[in-house]
């Protein structure tokens, strides 16, 4: 009996004793991490852990620039039912200040802290931009970080409107009006912190001035243009009725005069020139196809005939360089050249080319040496004196179907002007580098009918396509730095 | 007696036929996000993926999400878009130029095209030790039922750890480059099964993604400060990989403590072999969050990581066991990633 008495008090006991384990509560709040911080804005989790299934009346984070949170900025996220993770965020900073941060939640009116983790805000900064050149009303993207709600951004003194701001850090601007300078500086303003871009923007350059337009009878198609230190000269070929152009119109820049000029050989299409040299091209209003091999120069104001070239012709690719005359393919052979030289009154022949040489393709001439675009945007040097080739450079954009135009001036060369195109583009050629021109005012579907230079400035001669009804033949002017 | 032990024994299969009707709740389709950015070369991917519901039926396919703004911002603000992939819908690719920086911490923020908006927690990017050497051991599985094990080349990472830094390994392979053997002169038209022998090719280079065959981790609790040797990665023979020479990178990152620890959980729960002393599978928690709401269970590790990387050619006479070399009957050619020509970086001399 006694012994079962002990045994009682025993269970007794040891009932009392587990009882004592339970009942210890637990409230934890931690400010975990500061997950984001930009120029103004700031992303913090905190925890609640708890073993209580406890009602916060309130939760959030606290934000102050000084250590003791005298005056803090108050992030509430309200009632919070239970444990568990919160994400509070907050803009309008300051940029660059350092700030301390603690997550909070109130029980009970008992406000309980996290520990405080200190953090600062970034500044601002300009990484780069895009396009570097580019016109007025077109969009510039800024690539950057921690730009702020308020930022501005102005091209100079002239400011921008501000499309589309992404994650601080990219921005999309209209690019304003010319405000009189074509370099200009990038200005961003954020928080009243003045960044400026290392890199200057250039406004896209390049002035049109139409000096005539010609009544649509007068729309000259397949002719020939070419231009002496003087005069320019636009002729042969067709008009839009078909009948054949017999004659050349001379146009005098000084004087702004147009005169026509008797042309002694018989009329054509598809001849070349180049360098007031005159030839080859095809008599197609008969019905048997009639090749032309008569050559000519033009002294003065006078044409004179040559020795013929050598080879039936039809849309040769024409040059002068050195002093002599080039013409490339057009015949039955694509990749010959053929080259005349005045001294001798005589032709030979150059080596193969590693081009076959098309009608559409564009060729100009620098400082004696050609040059060709083929029609996968290569440009290929053509060095005359030791018959060699290479490789120069690249279009940056599609030739498309070609029959553009490339003229020089000083160490620039204007190409451009493709089939259905109104882009004209720049190519320095010490640098290799090209800049797009404002593009040509007028109907995209016209033929580039001539293409001079005189002054540093280009005068272009642009007839509609046939297909186009009462459009006339428009004559510009183009100043490339013109705006 | 005997015909009531008859009865009761007839009443057994009765009450067993009676299904036990399971209440599976219905599961979420989950976000999953996974991807690494390193110091390596790009382009760098993020998958963003739904995940399938579960249930008593299992429905629906893992889906890509796609439409979603990505982008990588570093602790200094600058932000790096994520362009999805044309051909590969919901895999964000960064720019080709793309690096991550030693030092710098990385936040992946995405927001899907219903406006919902999810962040990484910051993962900075740690320098990842040299692969000083990478040995080689053959490997073989004995298969149950088979008389041929299964076999493949285990590659061994030796690394003079840091002793400066708690370094947390990760090891990946890039794809395959092996040279692959076929007999053309074998091809028979599968319709009339006709014997039609081609004369060209036999001998092609192969580019296959293998992948891991596991998670390849290890941390340096055990060698901090010292050389040491870790498997890293296996690469199994299945006949054709191994008839010549084959190339492999294997890269070697250094991820945060967070991202080993997520790894080493998922390396567990694949690895659960239905004993009783596995983990219990559990959701393994990633280091994304909504922003819209703290609690949804987000999938998936956003890691940063350092890089570093040593190739590797294995030629055959490096495994002491191959499995018989396999019988292509067609033109190399044919097979899946094949080219005629060696990449032209292979350089095994």
């Amino acid at each position: 009996m006694q012994r079962l008495l002990v045994l009682c008090i025993s269970l007794m006991l040891l009932a009392s004793w587990s009882c004592t384990q339970d009942g210890e509560e637990i409230t934890v709040v931690a400010t975990e991490e500061v997950i984001f911080v930009s120029g103004e804005k700031i992303r913090v989790v905190g925890r609640l852990i708890t073993n209580q299934a406890l009602q916060a009346t309130d939760h959030g984070f606290q934000l102050s620039e000084s250590e003791s949170f005298s005056n803090p900025t108050i992030i509430s996220l309200g009632e919070k039912d239970g444990p568990g993770r919160f994400i509070g965020e907050t803009d309008g900073l300051a940029i660059s200040r350092n700030y301390f941060v603690r997550a909070f939640v109130n029980v009970d009116g008992v406000e309980l802290f996290g520990q405080t983790i200190a953090t600062e805000t970034l500044s601002p900064s300009i990484d780069s931009f895009s396009p570097l050149l580019s016109g007025p009303g077109e969009e510039l993207t800024i690539i950057g970080r921690n730009f702020t709600a308020d930022t501005r951004v102005f091209f100079g003194d002239v400011e921008a409107t501000i499309l589309d701001m992404d994650f601080e850090s990219r921005l999309t601007v209209r690019i304003p009006e010319f405000g009189g300078k074509v370099l200009t500086p990038l200005i961003v303003l954020s928080q009243n912190e003045r960044l400026e871009s290392t890199q200057s923007f250039e406004y896209q350059t390049g002035k049109y001035t139409l000096l005539a337009q010609f009544p649509d009878a007068e729309r000259i198609y397949d002719n020939i243009y070419f231009q002496d230190q003087n005069s320019f000269y636009f002729g042969l070929g067709s008009l839009k009725s078909g009948a054949s152009l017999t004659s050349f119109r001379r146009f005098d820049p000084q004087t702004g005069i147009l005169s026509s000029m008797d042309f002694p050989g018989e009329t054509r299409k598809g001849g070349f020139s180049a360098g007031g040299y005159i030839g080859g091209g095809a008599d197609v209003a008969q019905a048997s196809f009639k090749y032309k091999r008569d050559f000519w120069k033009l002294n003065g104001n006078a044409f004179e005939r040559l020795a013929d070239i050598p080879t039936e012709s039809f849309h040769s690719l024409a040059f002068e360089a050195n002093g002599q005359l080039f013409y490339a393919g057009g015949g039955n052979d694509p990749r010959a050249i053929h080259k005349y030289d005045p001294r001798t009154n005589a032709w030979s022949t150059s080596s193969v080319s590693p081009i076959e040489f098309e009608s559409n393709m564009t060729t100009f001439t620098y400082q004696n040496k050609a040059y060709f675009m083929d029609s996968l945007n290569l440009i290929w040097e053509y060095e005359p004196v030791s018959d060699s080739w290479s490789k120069f450079t690249e279009m940056p954009s599609s030739v498309g179907t070609a029959f553009g135009i490339a003229q020089v001036i000083g160490d620039k060369v204007y190409i451009g002007l493709f089939s259905r195109s109104t882009v004209l583009r720049e190519l320095d050629m010490k640098t290799k580098t090209w800049k797009t021109k404002n593009p040509i005012p007028g109907l995209a579907a016209s033929l580039n009918a001539g293409a001079f230079v005189y002054q540093d400035q280009l005068y272009l001669l642009r007839t509609p396509e046939k297909t186009v009804p009462g459009a006339p033949m428009e004559f510009y002017r183009f100043e490339p730095d013109g705006f | 007696m005997l015909r009531r032990l008859v009865y009761i024994l007839l009443l057994i299969p009765i009450a067993c036929i009676d299904p036990y009707q399971v209440e599976v709740p219905e599961g979420e389709q989950l976000l999953t996000v996974e991807g690494m950015i390193h110091t390596g070369v790009g382009p760098q991917a993020i998958t963003i993926t739904r995940s399938v519901t579960y249930g008593s039926i299992f429905e629906a396919l893992i889906r890509p999400v796609s439409g979603a703004t990505v982008v990588i911002r570093d602790n200094e603000g600058s932000v790096t878009f994520l362009e999805e992939g044309t051909e590969a819908r919901g895999v964000y690719f960064t720019p080709i130029d793309f690096r991550a920086e030693i030092g710098k911490s990385y936040n992946l923020q995405i927001q899907l095209s219903d406006g919902k908006v999810y962040s990484s927690l910051p993962e900075r990017v740690e320098s990842a030790p040299e692969i000083e050497e990478i040995s080689l051991k053959t490997v073989t599985i004995p298969v149950e039922g088979e008389t041929n094990p299964r076999s493949g080349v285990q590659l061994v990472s030796e690394i003079n750890d840091p002793a400066d830094q708690n370094n947390f390994y990760f090891w990946r392979l890039s794809p395959i480059v092996h040279v692959l053997e076929t007999r053309p002169d074998l091809f028979v038209i599968r319709e009339t099964r006709t014997p039609a022998p081609k004369a060209c090719c036999n001998v092609c280079y192969r580019t296959e993604y293998t992948g891991n065959q596991s998670l390849f981790i290890a941390q340096d609790d055990n060698f901090n400060g010292l050389s040491t040797r870790i498997p890293a990665a296996f690469i199994e023979d299945n006949g054709l990989r191994f008839v010549n020479k084959l190339r492999v990178d294997l890269k070697q990152y250094a991820v945060s403590q967070e991202a080993y620890r997520f790894l080493r959980l998922v390396k567990q729960q694949a690895e659960i072999s239905g004993s009783i002393f596995d983990p219990p599978p559990a959701t393994i928690r990633g280091n994304m969050i909504s922003l819209d709401n703290p609690d949804e269970v987000v999938l998936g590790y956003f890691m940063a990581a350092g890089e570093s990387t040593k190739r590797i050619y294995i030629d055959k006479s490096d495994l002491t066991f191959r499995q018989n070399a396999g019988i292509v009957p067609d033109d190399c050619r044919e097979e899946d990633g094949a080219d005629i020509n060696p990449p032209s970086d292979w350089n095994p001399d």
